[in-house]
């Protein structure tokens, strides 16, 4: 659906985003997750054409986004919120219909209802959750193939988080939305994302899908008896070596079967437990291991 | 799929038309408040001021309102949100130029309509108005794609109309640069004729249309203006790093465009102020000013005092540039102003220290570039045509040529007429020079009191029966 080949961009001297790779699949939640100021909106702005690449392709649906054409397929909500000045939400509906052909007034009165939202008010005069509310909802009203939401869910109370989340569980069973999210709530990311993204420092260290990802991505705890010899091999890769007590705590990538039988054959094993990863362990570990958020406060 | 993004055009241009419904309450308070209700208390007869403030009026409104309306090329919200939309820059541009026209076209035509119908005769300012108006518009688009903030706009649009006049300073400044290395090098009488057969001021600032009046004439120059202004738009919008979006200025070629031609006309207002120097003075507080002015251009427009390499380069080579240019040109000048044209190829010499004449009989002005050696009697005008009066001008022209220093100041025009019909013309300044006072000059002008051309033109009371005539009738 979406595909990114060697997107390069540098604003003067500084390096925003080096060679990113990335594709979304069609109906897939795509969760776009990474370190503050590692580039997040500067590559949904490239996909809406608000930024131009300095080198590389951005396609959508096979297409090189060179026309416009795409674009009333596509809804983004930006992180930094902008409403036309005294519109209200339903002016901006009626305003906004006449660029999404598929604009349902029927999904944005049900919306509405749902959100509660003061149909009355100035959209300027909304608190911030009560504007990403109304954005949104527009967003889903355009009932556009695509929807691109940056940081949709910040500063917005669980109980709201809650309904944002049921409403794009229900598009994509319903009607096969393809969505791009950043987020920093990785906890709610990890419930409903199809495929992860992990950005750093301009570089998508990570893209994977969450199955893989957690599958590949495993944290062990055990603990053995006497002499501790910790097992090396090119079958896996250890993220992260931790001792509490008496208990090994291990973030490993790789083999965890063959992990376990090298650890017994060279050591006396009391405990050993394989647990799966959240995708908030697995962002920490992966961006540990590229030393970020490493160092220690005394 | 075309009908359908036609469709959506309209729609999206009639939304934001009826948006300026405010706007249009505004303009048309304003309008009826000082066009009809004030004249009317005052009982003053709607004539052609009236109409002129009017028109100045929706000048004022339409302004902000455009500027306004590119503001979404400035805020990064506002970018964002707009650009999302299936509807692309170069479609946004074009509607709010459109829009803005309208608006400000059905107040201007009502204000004609107005004109027409009560103050004959007052319709001729509304064509070249409105040219100057549409221009201004257009630059205002231009000017907010090249600027980062709406308030940088405005000044950019004063500045972008303002280039051709700076352009002209900038001539001036090396022309007048050029004067001190050529002895009868005239920057006034060069950059006189420059102005009125080429570079021509009043075309390009409507001022000619306000006397010829010919509507055609107006769309055949506002054509091209506008699509010229409209093309660099398109291209300026296109390569638009909009992630610069905040900054005073988005484009870096148009930063130093402008620091450049304020590092140029800044020296030149204050090399005016200074009293006479030599070239090299001259250069050296070129050099001084371009390179402060450059500098605190810089300051401002990056917002920091941080100059990087790469500017300093561009001052460097732009300094280099323009110096070399200069002394190029005067040397070229030099060669062609210190020579003295050959007698065999000269039918008569003109000489005067006024650049201006008016012939009293006809009723006419004219400029030192139209006056010619068959025209007449004229105030401050000397026309030599006898051998020995050829012969002690071009003696006088070879001696100033060697030295130019004189004990008082002089100033004066010499403009030989060849005999193959052109005119080759030297302006000569005398002062003290550091070098030795030539007092040849002296011996020449004692000269000319011997032949009798000269004096019969420069005492006619004495010598010229015509002249005697006139004055004599005058007392009667």
């Amino acid at each position: 659906m979406i595909e990114i080949k060697g997107l390069k961009k540098a604003f003067d001297d500084n390096h925003v985003l080096i060679d990113i790779n990335m594709h979304v699949g069609e109906g897939k939640i795509y969760g776009l997750v990474g370190s503050n100021g590692c580039g997040k909106t500067t590559i949904m702005k490239h996909i809406m054409s608000i930024y131009a690449p300095d080198a590389g392709k951005i396609m959508y649906q096979g297409q090189s986004i060179f026309g416009r054409e795409y674009m009333s397929s596509i809804y983004y909500v930006q992180d930094d919120l902008f409403f036309p000045f005294n519109y209200t939400i339903n002016d901006l509906f009626n305003y906004e219909k006449m660029f999404y052909p598929n604009a349902s007034e029927a999904v944005f009165n049900k919306l509405k209802t749902y959100f509660k939202v003061d149909e009355q008010k100035k959209l300027r005069t909304l608190s911030k959750g009560q504007k990403r509310q109304a954005a949104f909802i527009l967003a889903i009203a355009s009932q556009t193939e695509t929807l691109l939401l940056d940081e949709i869910v910040d500063g917005l109370d669980a109980v709201v988080r809650k309904k944002f989340w049921q409403v794009i569980m229900s598009e994509v069973m319903d009607r096969k939305l393809t969505l791009l999210i950043s987020s920093h709530a990785l906890t709610e990311l990890d419930n409903i994302c199809d495929q992860v993204g992990i950005l750093h420092e301009g570089k998508i260290v990570k893209e994977e899908s969450m199955e893989i990802l957690k599958e590949e991505t495993k944290r062990i705890q055990y603990a053995v008896k006497g002499d501790y010899t910790l097992p090396k091999s090119d079958a896996y890769e250890i993220l992260q070596d931790k001792l509490i007590g008496k208990v090994h705590f291990v973030v490993l990538k790789g083999d965890a079967d063959l992990f376990e039988t090298d650890l017994y054959e060279l050591n006396e094993v009391l405990l050993f437990e394989v647990l799966t990863m959240s995708l908030e362990e697995i962002f920490i570990s992966e961006l540990g291991g590229l030393g970020y958020g490493n160092e220690e406060y005394n | 799929m075309g009908t359908k993004n036609i469709t959506k055009s309209k729609s999206v241009i009639l939304w934001h038309l009826l948006e300026k419904r405010n706007w249009a309450i505004l303009t048309s308070v304003i309008l009826i408040v000082t066009v009809f209700i004030l004249p009317l208390l005052l009982e003053v007869e709607i004539n052609e001021s009236i109409i002129m403030v009017g028109l100045v009026e929706i000048f004022i409104i339409g302004f902000f309102s455009t500027l306004l309306d590119f503001n979404y090329l400035h805020e990064t919200r506002k970018f964002g949100y707009y650009l999302s939309k299936p509807y692309s820059k170069v479609q946004r541009l074009n509607m709010t130029l459109l829009i803005n026209i309208l608006f400000s076209g059905c107040f201007i035509f009502v204000l004609w309509l107005l004109s027409v119908a009560m103050v004959k005769g007052t319709t001729q300012f509304f064509l070249p108005f409105t040219g100057v108006y549409i221009t201004i518009l257009f630059l205002i688009g231009l000017s907010s794609v090249l600027s980062g903030n709406t308030l940088i706009a405005a000044i950019a649009t004063w500045y972008n109309f303002a280039i051709p006049l700076m352009i002209l300073g900038v001539m001036y400044f090396a022309v007048d640069i050029l004067s001190e290395f050529a002895v009868g090098f005239s920057t006034s009488a060069l950059m006189d004729y420059i102005v009125s057969e080429y570079y021509r001021m009043d075309i390009i600032y409507f001022e000619y249309f306000y006397d010829v009046m010919h509507p055609m004439l107006i769309f055949a120059y506002l054509i091209p203006l506008l699509t010229g202004i409209y093309l660099i738009t398109l291209w300026a919008l296109k390569r638009r790093k909009n992630e610069r979006i905040g900054d005073h200025l988005v484009f870096r070629g148009y930063q130093y465009f402008v620091a450049m031609i304020a590092s140029l006309i800044i020296p030149f207002i204050f090399t005016n102020l200074m009293p006479d120097g030599s070239i090299v003075t001259k250069l050296i507080a070129f050099v001084l000013l371009a390179s402060i002015t450059y500098y605190v251009a810089i300051v401002i427009l990056e917002k920091s005092f941080k100059i990087k390499k790469q500017q300093m380069v561009v001052l460097a080579v732009f300094l280099a540039v323009f110096i070399l240019f200069v002394l190029i040109l005067g040397v070229a000048v030099k060669q062609h102003e210190n020579n003295i044209p050959d007698r065999e190829d000269i039918s008569a010499v003109i000489i005067t220290n006024s650049s201006w004449f008016y012939d009293p009989v006809k009723e006419k002005d004219y400029q030192l570039n139209d006056i010619n050696a068959d025209m007449g009697y004229l105030d401050d005008v000397m026309v030599l045509k006898s051998e020995e009066g050829i012969n002690a001008i071009r003696k006088l022209h070879q001696s100033i040529v060697e030295n130019p220093s004189y004990y008082s100041y002089v100033n004066f025009n010499v403009i030989y007429e060849l005999k193959n019909g052109h005119k080759t013309r030297r302006y000569f300044h005398l002062e003290p020079y550091d070098s030795t006072i030539n007092f040849t000059l002296d011996e020449i002008a004692n000269q000319f009191q011997k032949i009798e051309e000269y004096r019969y033109q420069r005492t006619p009371l004495a010598y010229n029966e015509m002249y005697q005539n006139k004055f004599v009738n005058q007392s009667m």
